[in-house]
């Protein structure tokens, strides 16, 4: 499993590197733990790119939850209309399998 | 630093002014439809957002009255009026010096803005009772109807994916939505690539937006206004609100297909790129350069007589012509984005004189090159003030008349083989001839006794300081109009004539060549030098034997199938020494009404010109109109006809006291 810890602004600038970084490590893994709690800011490209490393960690067959979030992440997403399941994964689930929470996700 | 928006903010707020004069005048001229008060309102509101976005608080604080206004003229509850009109446009000239003022770093003139918005409050209470007159920009969003019932819309909006990189936030907008009522905003992601395919500056969210609210489908779009062009934004009215609830927990289910069955089509816009002229100019040359080395190359090859070249030569010629038409067309442009403005000058120049008039143009479409067009407004211009300073007669006298109060002025542009015409025609008193002949002789431009032909008699309105009028306006009749326009025309290689019947019109004619960076030229030889002749101008060419030089006493004319052709020795005009040939040739062009000969040794065929300036040294050299680089590399000069014949005319004046085309008829026919 790898843990990763990020902090500070979740936006368009620093996007690019953080999916650097995260497609690194999902490419030696497929149990990633990546923890935003600590995220004071996240725009709408910072949403776009945690949804995109939940779907793709879920794709490659991760069950547990892959992203803890901030407040300012999840009230950036109240403010699009984005649903916290979008962001927390799964994403795509098989049919019957409840989603998992944002809230169920937390303090891991 | 960073990217300074105002040079684009400036410029394109410069052709919403345009396009805000057209407008408002279109609403004045009696057919006020719906659409036009919605661009004159999403003109107003661009310039405020942009102006904001700039840094220019007064110009966003001044325009939002003006918008405020027509966002209630929208709604209805002003109504369309000509003081409405005039206050649009009044509104417009302070954006521009508003605008002018932040170019050059001015305090812009402050009393200007404050009676407009008064004039602007007066309007409004017009229409409505006093009491909500003043708005916030908050509280305006679909103020026109406001009082109507409350109204369930679906909103699908899927933003150009490249809203972030430019610098758009979807959050704001979505904010503005909220404002404007109660609604249910749903984000959709399922668009979002996984994390080795995303890229991160782009947008693939999209929204579905329910929307309880009174407001109007253009208070939902004037949310999107920035956006809205480049993004696919569906708006839709699912239900009335009042007992719409139902239908309204229904949606969600309903929703793909209540978007694809909508009647609203998608917003497209033309692909335009927007590319400074300069950079096309360096184009056109580059262009030029190349036509001329493949000339280059293709005289090489046929003096080396290497047979393999020729098809991948005569191939390369065909691509090269391809090319250089294309690259000349992209610098056309329609001469209605001149036009546009005269709607303006005509509005206020009668308004200015007292008088009745309207604007009518055709043939905006017609194309021409940007070089020329630039250069022709103020040419035009001072048409149109001859037009409706001298022409047009008050309303009262032409009632009197029997003609309409109103009078007509046509802007008309076609195209007629390489050149475009344009003519300014008015239907009002004419030239009066006798007052024209009788200004003449008082300047002693011509002997009382002589007489005129009609044509002639309008040539002299073309002669420099002349004018008929009795009392100098503002507007025109100084002596500077006809003379200079006639000027300008010719330095753009054109020709002028006027037209009138007295009492019925005059009619200004103006013939442009299309372009002036690349002709169809004739390439003729005078001894070892080498000319170029514009195509468009030749009619035909004729042989010229000694004898026949010789046979009108050594006057110069020349008779073409019973025709006599005044001509002119070019020989003589460049002073090309050397011994005459047995047989010369006359290349006969078209100037102006009449035909002329041009005396050369040899005609050596057409030519592809690029045409070259030949720089300030030889700028007053007034027979050539600049000169091209050959194949071989030697220069050879264009001519211009226009300057030719007035320069053989001068000659001729001297020698004989008359114009040269009447002295060598007058020889020819004393004979």
């Amino acid at each position: 499993m790898i843990e990763l810890k990020f902090d500070g602004e979740l936006s368009i600038q620093r996007s690019e590197e953080l999916r650097q970084s995260l497609a690194q490590a999902l490419a030696r893994t497929t149990d990633i733990r990546v923890d935003l709690c600590d995220i004071v800011e996240c725009d709408v490209a910072g949403l776009q790119l945690i949804c995109s490393l939940s779907m793709t960690a879920v794709q490659r067959g991760q069950s547990s939850p892959v992203v803890t979030l901030s407040p300012a992440i999840e009230q950036a997403a109240a403010a699009i209309g984005l649903p916290i399941r979008e962001l927390t994964g799964p994403y795509r689930k098989a049919p019957g399998s409840a989603p998992s929470r944002g809230d169920s996700s937390r303090g891991i | 630093m960073g990217y300074n928006p105002l040079p684009t903010f400036l410029q394109e707020t410069e052709e919403l002014i345009a396009d805000i004069e057209q407008s408002a005048l279109a609403l004045s001229s009696g057919e006020p439809s719906a659409e036009t008060v919605n661009r004159l309102f999403r003109a107003f509101h661009t310039i405020k957002g942009s102006g904001a976005m700039c840094g220019l608080e007064s110009l966003a604080a001044f325009t939002h009255h003006v918008e405020n206004l027509l966002d209630k003229v929208r709604g209805g509850a002003v109504p369309i009026s000509d003081s409405l009109t005039d206050l649009i446009l009044r509104a417009a000239d302070h954006i521009t010096s508003l605008l002018n003022a932040a170019q050059n770093g001015v305090i812009p003139p402050g009393d200007a803005g404050e009676s407009l918005i008064a004039a602007v409050s007066v309007l409004e209470g017009s229409g409505r009772s006093s009491d909500d007159r003043h708005t916030t920009p908050e509280e305006d969003a679909g103020a026109g109807e406001q009082r109507t019932r409350e109204r369930l819309w679906r909103i699908s909006f899927h933003p150009n994916p490249a809203i972030l990189a430019n610098g758009g936030n979807p959050v704001v907008l979505l904010r503005e939505v909220r404002r404007l009522g109660s609604c249910v905003i749903a984000a959709h992601a399922e668009d979002v690539p996984a994390l080795d395919a995303i890229q991160t500056d782009r947008c693939y969210f999209w929204w579905n937006i329910e929307l309880r609210s009174a407001c109007s489908e253009n208070a939902i779009r004037d949310v999107f206004i920035f956006v809205e062009d480049d993004s696919r934004l569906e708006i839709e009215e699912i239900a009335s609100a009042v007992g719409g609830a139902k239908a309204a927990r229904e949606l969600p289910d309903r929703a793909g297909t209540i978007l694809t069955a909508t009647g609203l089509k998608p917003v497209t816009k033309e692909a335009t790129v927007r590319v400074p002229a300069e950079r096309l100019d360096h184009l056109v040359n580059l262009v030029g350069e190349f036509v001329m080395n493949q000339a280059c190359l293709a005289q090489v090859v046929a003096q080396t007589g290497v047979s393999a070249f020729a098809n991948p030569i005569q191939v390369m010629e065909r691509l090269v012509a391809e090319l250089r038409d294309n690259v000349l067309g992209i610098r056309m442009l329609p001469i209605g984005t001149l036009f546009g403005r005269f709607s303006r000058v005509v509005h206020d120049l009668s308004a200015e004189l007292g008088k009745e008039a309207d604007l009518v143009t055709e043939g905006s479409e017609t194309e021409i090159d940007k070089s020329i067009l630039d250069q022709l407004g103020d040419p035009l211009v001072h048409c149109l003030r001859n037009c409706i300073d001298h022409g047009v007669e008050p309303a009262a006298e032409r009632a009197q008349m029997g003609k309409r109060r109103r009078a007509t002025v046509r802007l008309k542009a076609s195209h007629t083989g390489s050149s475009v015409v344009i003519s300014i025609e008015d239907d009002g008193r004419g030239i009066d001839r006798d007052a024209v002949k009788a200004k003449a002789v008082e300047k002693r431009l011509v002997a009382p006794e002589t007489s005129l032909s009609a044509k002639e008699i309008f040539d002299l309105i073309l002669l420099p300081g002349f004018s008929t009028a009795q009392q100098v306006t503002s507007v025109s009749g100084r002596g500077v109009g006809m003379d200079a326009v006639k000027r300008q025309i010719d330095l753009l290689h054109g020709s002028l004539a006027l037209d009138s019947i007295e009492g019925k019109g005059t009619r200004i004619s103006i013939t442009l060549p299309l372009t002036l960076a690349i002709i169809d030229g004739l390439l003729v030889q005078i001894g070892r030098e080498r000319f170029i002749i514009p195509m468009s101008a030749v009619t035909e060419n004729v042989e010229l034997t000694r004898r026949e030089r010789s046979c009108h006493n050594g006057r110069n004319v020349l008779a073409v199938r019973g025709e006599l052709i005044p001509f002119i020795d070019l020989r003589q005009i460049f002073r090309i020494a050397g011994d005459l040939p047995v047989t010369e040739k006359v290349v006969i062009v078209q100037q102006g009404d009449s035909r002329v000969g041009l005396v050369v040794g040899r005609v050596l065929g057409t030519h592809q010109t690029v045409i070259q300036s030949l720089g300030q040294a030889y700028k007053n050299i007034e027979v050539v109109s600049g000169a091209t680089i050959m194949g071989d590399g030697e220069v050879a000069l264009i001519l211009d006809i226009a300057a030719i014949v007035r320069h053989a005319d001068r000659e001729c004046q001297m020698a004989y006291g008359v114009p040269f085309a009447d002295a060598s008829r007058a020889t020819a026919a004393g004979m």
